[in-house]
């Protein structure tokens, strides 16, 4: 299973990610519309890119009272026909990864496979590749360590 | 199509009015410096002071600026300048140009004078001026930071301390080191009573294209990433050019005294100090350094200006320096001229203790950090540097021979020009005073570029030879041009040609982006005549302020003294051929003898209208 | 004849050293590169053309004149300095 991953240290914080993203999704240029947000302060010198975990056990499934979010080939998916726009799911997803602008929600759903960030990250901070045991172990216990501090 | 904006804020009369932007202006000037430029010369009046609220200051974001178009972070500001008494312009990356477009707005003109210290704080599509006198004061850093603090994720464009006490080389800043930095431009707001203009905006830009913007962006960005050039760009910045232009003995030194200087500053040294490289907004080159002194930086125009030119060969000594620059709003570049000018003049015995309180002397950080400090504040002999090329009115006539300035704007480029004949022509000419970014013809530093390859970009008659003076004309035209459009389309130069590789963006390039954002069409030819329109707005504004064709010159050092070292020994410009040069330019450009765009061509400009 | 050869970044970091000494049959840049493709294929391959040639993007500096034709005769002890001219601000 392919997955996305992240290298904060190769990450410049130029957010071409997040401009792909909702140019592709919502046919205009808007980082703070993007199902991957990058928060930087170059005063405070950091740049970390904020995206969807793809969760096992998914906060933002359990939550939907709608039915909205769904679980398809491993991937967290989310049909906007469904959604009344409550915006539970974005208060209880342990990464904040779940954006909303006014009414819409934005989550990222690897693009059917051709996630659009990658392709215009310069540096190979975002990276979209098959996981590996170790990085599988890391990610599950990242989210184990989340889910017990919240 | 999506609409652009542009607001007119009267901050005497705490009003503001916006403007749909004309089609025909977009069409005719792009947006950025080509809208500011004609907003300039239709707004200000012949006889204006700089700092009187009579003054104008715009900033304006290109039509590419903010989306998924490489480099496209960049902003421009304008004004009459304080520095030069003509054409103000900088050119600034960072986030807040785009930040500006999402908060509604393409370009802002501030004209009067506020009453008490302000800011503009422009959000979501509404302008306020709002009361600033608590962050009155405050350096660059802490006031962007206190902005933050009080009102959430915002991008700011301010003044420092410098900029507030009217230092005619005040720069603005936005983020820890993107500066527009030429002209004083943070001078004139201050001097409006403006510590910053604030941004932030939830709506995006609509893109016409969506799906063709990613396609062409997908292969822009393919192709810049194998180029060969890209990764060094991205690993050294543009510090790697001061080892290029040391070695070839045209790094200017001590003043233009001599023209090389330390190895100990090459690149490589850098690389110590360096924490990792950081982006502006939408850049795949990342060329910036985050430092381990607290701060970014430096560009090579800081390793010249502030390191050789003071005689300094510390790494950490410069960027220490450019850091304290950035903190206090100077420009970098008038910064390290106008410091060594005072350095040598001291020493010829022009200037003394009673005028400087202390003894001046290259060489000596911390002599340099202090009077940087004191131009800051305008304190002590301070107060007279701070009031850069003008400086000459106290320092005496003679002083001017030792200046390293054009039409009153110290050089930038830390590079001498006295070698390659072609840079010479360029700031002699360039709209703004001596600038490297404005027509410098790079390509002349390829010395084994074919004469066919350069003849294909700077058209026949242009000469192989980096020394010789013939056709060089054609040179500088190919780059003044593509810049101006480069600068008015909204991305960076870093990744065009002309500035950089042959083989980076050119208006081909320009056309396709402009056309996925916008849905308007430019052929390649008319985007280039848009530049040259630029150039004569540009030329018609300097010559309605005074400016005549003797302001086309060199510093006095360039045509008398040889340079002393390497391969630049012997070199000088000759007076005779640059005034040949220059008068070919001139046709060129298709101005008159003096210099002067030709009456019809003026009628032709001015057709385009004033605000509607 | 033995020849210095400097190079600048980041011809430098393929090699790894700021400064060869490179052993040439006669004085032309031809037996230089002859040299270079032998001893370094590494740098060779960043600076020769498909040619043959040395690239056109690339400065060479012979002591303190640069050059634009390469016809030209090395001494024993001479300095030559290639450099890529990259630009900006």
């Amino acid at each position: 299973m392919k997955y996305l991953f992240y290298h904060p240290e190769k990450c410049t914080g130029c957010k071409q990610c997040a401009m792909a993203c909702s140019l592709n999704k919502f046919g205009e240029c808007n980082p703070k519309k993007s199902a991957i947000s990058i928060v930087r302060d170059e005063f405070e010198r950091y740049e970390y890119a904020i995206v969807c975990m793809q969760c096992e056990e998914a906060p933002c499934i359990e939550v939907c009272h709608q039915g909205s979010y769904y679980l398809e080939d491993n991937v967290i998916k989310r049909d906007d026909d469904q959604c009344i726009h409550c915006r539970l799911c974005a208060a209880v997803c342990p990464h904040s990864a779940i954006t909303t602008v006014g009414k819409e929600i934005v989550k990222c759903d690897l693009c059917d496979g051709d996630p659009k960030c990658v392709k215009y990250c310069s540096t190979e901070a975002l990276v979209y590749e098959e996981e590996t045991k170790e990085q599988a172990a890391k990610r599950q216990e990242l989210a184990k360590k989340i889910l017990s501090t919240s | 199509m999506q609409e652009r904006k542009l607001a007119i804020v009267d901050l005497s009369k705490g009003k503001v009015q916006t403007y749909t932007i004309p089609k025909s202006w977009r069409r005719g000037f792009l947006g950025g410096r080509g809208i500011n430029s004609y907003l300039l010369y239709n707004l200000l009046e012949k006889g204006t002071d700089p700092f009187s609220p009579r003054n104008v200051f715009i900033l304006g974001v290109g039509p590419l600026g903010g989306t998924l178009a490489p480099s496209s972070s960049r902003f421009s500001a304008s004004a009459l300048s304080p520095e030069t008494g003509f054409l103000g312009d900088a050119n600034c990356g960072g986030f807040f140009g785009p930040e500006l477009r999402y908060a509604g707005f393409d370009h802002l003109v501030l004209r009067g004078k506020a009453k008490n210290p302000s800011y503009v704080n422009v959000q979501d599509g509404e302008i306020e001026i709002r009361d600033g006198r608590d962050y009155w004061g405050m350096d660059t850093y802490d006031v962007q930071k206190a902005f933050r603090k009080d009102l959430g994720d915002v991008e700011s464009v301010v003044c420092g301390v410098a900029g507030e006490n009217k230092v005619r080389f005040a720069c603005l800043r936005t983020g820890v080191k993107n500066a527009a930095g030429r002209c004083g431009l943070g001078a004139v707001m201050g001097s409006k009573n403006v510590k910053a203009v604030v941004a932030s905006g939830t709506d995006g830009i609509e893109v016409e294209h969506p799906e063709e913007m990613l396609e062409v962006v997908k292969d822009i960005k393919d192709y810049l990433m194998a180029s060969k050039i890209t990764p060094i760009l991205g690993s050294m910045g543009t510090p790697l050019l001061y080892e290029i232009s040391n070695t070839i003995g045209a790094i200017r030194t001590k003043n233009s005294q001599l023209n090389a200087w330390s190895d100990s500053l090459n690149a490589e040294e850098l690389e110590k100090y360096v924490e990792k490289m950081i982006s502006c907004s939408s850049c795949f080159m990342h060329c910036r350094h985050r430092n381990m002194f607290d701060g970014e930086g430096p560009e090579y125009t800081a390793v010249g200006l502030l390191g050789a030119n003071l005689g300094l060969d510390d790494y950490p000594e410069v960027i220490k320096l450019n850091n304290t620059c950035n903190e206090l709003g100077l420009d970098v570049s008038s910064s390290g001229t106008i410091l060594s000018w005072a350095f040598e003049l001291y020493k010829k015995g022009l200037i003394d203790k009673k005028m400087t309180g202390q003894e001046l002397r290259f060489g000596d950080f911390e002599l340099a950090d202090e009077l940087l400090h004191k131009i800051s504040k305008r304190e002590g002999f301070g107060d007279i540097l701070a009031e850069s090329s003008k400086a000459v009115k106290k320092f005496g006539p003679k002083s001017e021979d030792y200046l390293i300035a054009v039409k009153g704007l110290p050089q930038s480029d830390p590079h001498d020009v006295r070698y390659i004949k072609a840079f010479g022509l360029g700031i002699a000419t360039a709209s703004r005073g001596a600038d490297h970014l404005r027509s410098r013809p790079t390509l002349e530093i390829f010395f084994r570029l074919p004469l066919e390859v350069k003849e294909k970009i700077y058209g026949k008659g242009v000469t192989a030879d980096p020394t010789s003076y013939d056709g060089k004309e054609k040179a500088v035209y190919f780059s003044d041009n593509i810049f101006a459009t480069i600068d008015s389309v909204g991305i960076c130069k870093f990744i065009c040609h002309g500035f950089n590789s042959p083989h980076f963006l050119s208006y081909e390039h320009f056309s396709k982006l402009l056309h996925a954002v916008t849905g308007m069409r430019f052929g390649e030819k008319e985007l280039e005549n848009i530049g040259k329109r630029i150039i004569d707005t540009e030329r018609m504004f300097n010559f309605k302020h005074g400016m005549t064709a003797k302001d086309d010159t060199l510093p006095k050092r360039y045509f008398d003294d040889p340079m002393k070292l390497k391969v630049g020994k012997g070199h000088r410009i000759e007076r005779k051929g640059f005034q040949k040069m220059k008068k070919r330019y001139y046709k060129l450009r298709n101005w008159n003898e003096q210099g002067r765009v030709k009456k019809q061509r003026v009628k032709q400009i001015e057709s385009y209208g004033g605000l509607p | 004849m033995d020849i210095t050869l400097k190079l600048l970044k980041p011809l430098n970091d393929v090699v790894g050293q700021n400064e060869l000494s490179i052993k040439v049959e006669n004085g032309t840049i031809e037996s230089l590169l002859a040299a270079l493709s032998n001893d370094h294929p590494k740098l060779a391959e960043e600076i020769i053309d498909e040619k043959g040639d040395l690239d056109y993007r690339i400065n060479v500096i012979l002591n303190d004149k640069p050059l634009s034709d390469l016809n030209v005769s090395l001494n024993d002890g001479d300095l030559v300095t290639l450099f890529i001219p990259i630009s900006g601000g």
